[in-house]
């Protein structure tokens, strides 16, 4: 009896414990492509050893993040998102302050659209989207070669319906042209990777600032002869789901805003870190591509990156806490 | 005490090096593998649109009289009839008729491959040796290991799903072909042998004959696994039930995941309970309680 109870305090003990330091967790949503999960294990590094707070990695999506941010107030932290991708609920929140914008500008210079391999644009001399339309032959979709396909985005992922929907507005149905689905990021990559190792035209979607389009030679986001066709256009139409988009127009992608975006409530100063974190583009593309030659997992690029690059990451924490994630990087 | 392993950039350059080996391979084999697949990618797109192409009420009366003539069992009949028109009505139809194209034509793939490896196993020690290993293996890799490589050689779409779901789907058929064949009783093989058969009339009379219900049992097996890997396949883009599945995760709707779910369910159980009961129909001398 003695020994039961003995056991249950215990039990309770640890269960409080564990309680207290909940309230203290930080959780730290793992994006699901390697800035935006690089990103993630830095935040969780500078947060943990700088300020103290214990932390924790969630990998997710952005919609499913997203929704799990505003349903369950977790995780707190998203650091590179696409405000592009956002959708109306998540706009609304930012707007009633249910959830905060705090970095504008993660990375600087970054952008989706649709891209092209060098190579096929040198050679037949293609600059923008309209080229490219003129000439599915060199493009061919692998279940009927006499279509010219397009790469579209994975389900789940917001830039999906803009790549519908923009297939509409250049009416690319009549030129010639098929949607391609990659099923999945992994497909999407696997799919541009096999064709340009085999020499194969591919066209579609793809974002940069990434290590694949440097290491594969993609060119784009492809500008438009039509230029951007206006905010109405992308954020009434060309974003929404294909039945509530009528009449979209052609537009080339606008450059993409990327932000972090955190829950109220979470610590001023891991705030005031978290605002003044911003990557150069191409100081993002560089670590990409060390990761990709390494086949480093993002912890390993985070603490590569911390290591590398004091001088960058000094000017975004306190003194102090610069001074203790240096001690724990040894 | 850590492991003593190698050091870090050993490692990384044999990772690259099978990296830069297969990208190597794949611009070298890629056009050629996809060529020589072209038929079966050609029979996939032309059943599928068949499928797509047939009216419902058509496509429901052929299969009720083809699995009432192999099975005679109107109960199965009835529940096939209950569970497409369900699956009609939740607007499901054409992506069940996309995932039932892809999952009949690996079985295909599966059986056409796999009986003949299965009695080489049977009837070679050496070749069960080598074989053995290579299905272990094929069931237990993580399906995504060889996605990329697949992907990679042959694009996105049709081709590489079906490779992706035979791998995984054929070692049940070659499994049970081998163990049924090597059950058959030894003397009935005498027998046939003194009434003076040869020894591919012997298989083919005698052994898989008797062995049918086994081999009948890994098909069955084949076709659940296949419809299993429906959901991995459409990662790389194959389109139909595993596709929606794919779409209701990715944007967290729960009902068309519940739905496209199981509609993959009614697919499987039909399936099953009609090569189950075709199987008992035949074999009745088996004694089924």
């Amino acid at each position: 009896m003695k020994h039961y109870i003995k056991t249950m305090i215990s039990v309770m003990l640890i269960t409080m414990m564990s309680a207290v330091a909940k309230a203290d967790n930080i959780k730290i949503s793992e994006l699901n492509w390697q800035s935006g999960s690089m990103i993630a294990y830095i935040d969780s590094f500078i947060i943990k050893h700088g300020y103290g707070h214990d932390t924790e990695i969630v990998p997710g999506g952005i919609d499913a993040t997203i929704e799990s941010m505003l349903a369950t107030g977790s995780p707190n932290i998203v650091g590179e998102m696409w405000i592009s991708s956002l959708g109306d609920n998540a706009l609304t929140a930012l707007d009633n302050g249910s959830l905060v914008l705090t970095t504008d500008g993660v990375i600087q210079g970054a952008g989706e659209g649709w891209f092209i391999s060098k190579d096929i644009a040198e050679k037949h001399g293609l600059n923008t989207i309209e080229d490219v339309l003129a000439r599915p032959d060199l493009f061919p979709h692998p279940e009927d070669s006499s279509k010219g396909a397009l790469v579209t985005c994975p389900e789940g992922w917001t830039c999906k319906q803009k790549n519908l929907n923009l297939f509409k507005a250049f009416d690319m149905e009549a030129k010639g042209w098929k949607i391609l689905e990659p099923g999945s990021g992994t497909g999407l990559n696997a799919h541009w990777e096999g064709s340009v190792t085999k020499g194969i035209g591919a066209f579609g979607y793809y974002w940069t600032p990434t290590s694949f389009v440097g290491r594969l030679n993609l060119v784009g986001p492809l500008s438009s002869e039509v230029g951007f066709a206006g905010e109405d256009n992308w954020l009434k139409c060309i974003s929404l789901k294909d039945e509530m988009c009528d009449n979209p127009q052609p537009t080339q992608w606008p450059s993409s805003k990327t932000g972090t975006i955190i829950t109220p409530g979470v610590d001023q100063a891991v705030v005031d870190y978290v605002s003044k974190r911003t990557f150069s583009g191409s100081l993002i593309t560089n670590t990409l591509v060390w990761i990709e030659d390494n086949q480093a997992t993002a912890e390993d690029s985070a603490l590569y990156f911390l290591n590398t690059h004091p001088e960058i990451w000094t000017k975004w924490v306190t003194p102090k806490a610069a001074k203790k994630v240096k001690a724990s990087l040894k | 005490m850590n492991f003593p392993s190698l050091d870090r950039d050993t490692i990384t350059s044999f990772k690259k090096s099978i990296d830069s080996g297969f990208r190597e391979f794949a611009s070298n084999w890629g056009e050629w593998f996809t060529e020589l697949l072209s038929p079966i990618l050609w029979l996939l797109i032309h059943f599928e649109k068949l499928l797509i192409a047939t009216p419902w009420y058509i496509f429901l009366s052929i299969i009720s009289l083809l699995l009432w003539k192999a099975t005679q069992n109107w109960k199965l009949i009835l529940g096939f009839l209950i569970s497409f028109i369900l699956i009609g009505l939740v607007g499901m139809w054409d992506d069940t008729m996309r995932t039932l194209a892809i999952v009949l034509v690996s079985t295909l793939v599966c059986i056409v491959i796999g009986i003949p490896v299965g009695i080489l196993m049977a009837k070679n020690n050496l070749a069960h040796k080598i074989i053995l290993p290579i299905l272990d293996l094929m069931q237990t890799i993580p399906q995504f290991v060889y996605l990329i490589p697949v992907v990679m050689l042959f694009g996105l779409g049709k081709i590489p799903g079906l490779i992706a779901i035979s791998v995984y789907a054929i070692p049940p058929v070659i499994r049970f072909t081998n163990i049924g064949l090597r059950e058959v009783d030894k003397n009935l093989k005498e027998t046939a042998q003194a009434l003076g058969l040869k020894r591919f009339h012997i298989l083919r009379l005698v052994e898989l004959s008797l062995a049918r219900n086994v081999i009948l049992g890994g098909v069955n097996q084949t076709v659940m696994m296949a419809l299993a890997m429906v959901v991995i396949a459409s990662m790389i883009g194959v389109r139909g039930l595993g596709a929606q599945v794919m779409q209701s995760i990715g944007n967290g709707y729960l009902g068309l995941g519940v739905i496209s779910g199981l509609s993959i369910v009614a697919l499987a159980i039909i399936m099953d309970r009609a090569i189950q009961s075709y199987n008992k129909r035949y074999d009745k001398w088996r004694d089924y309680k």
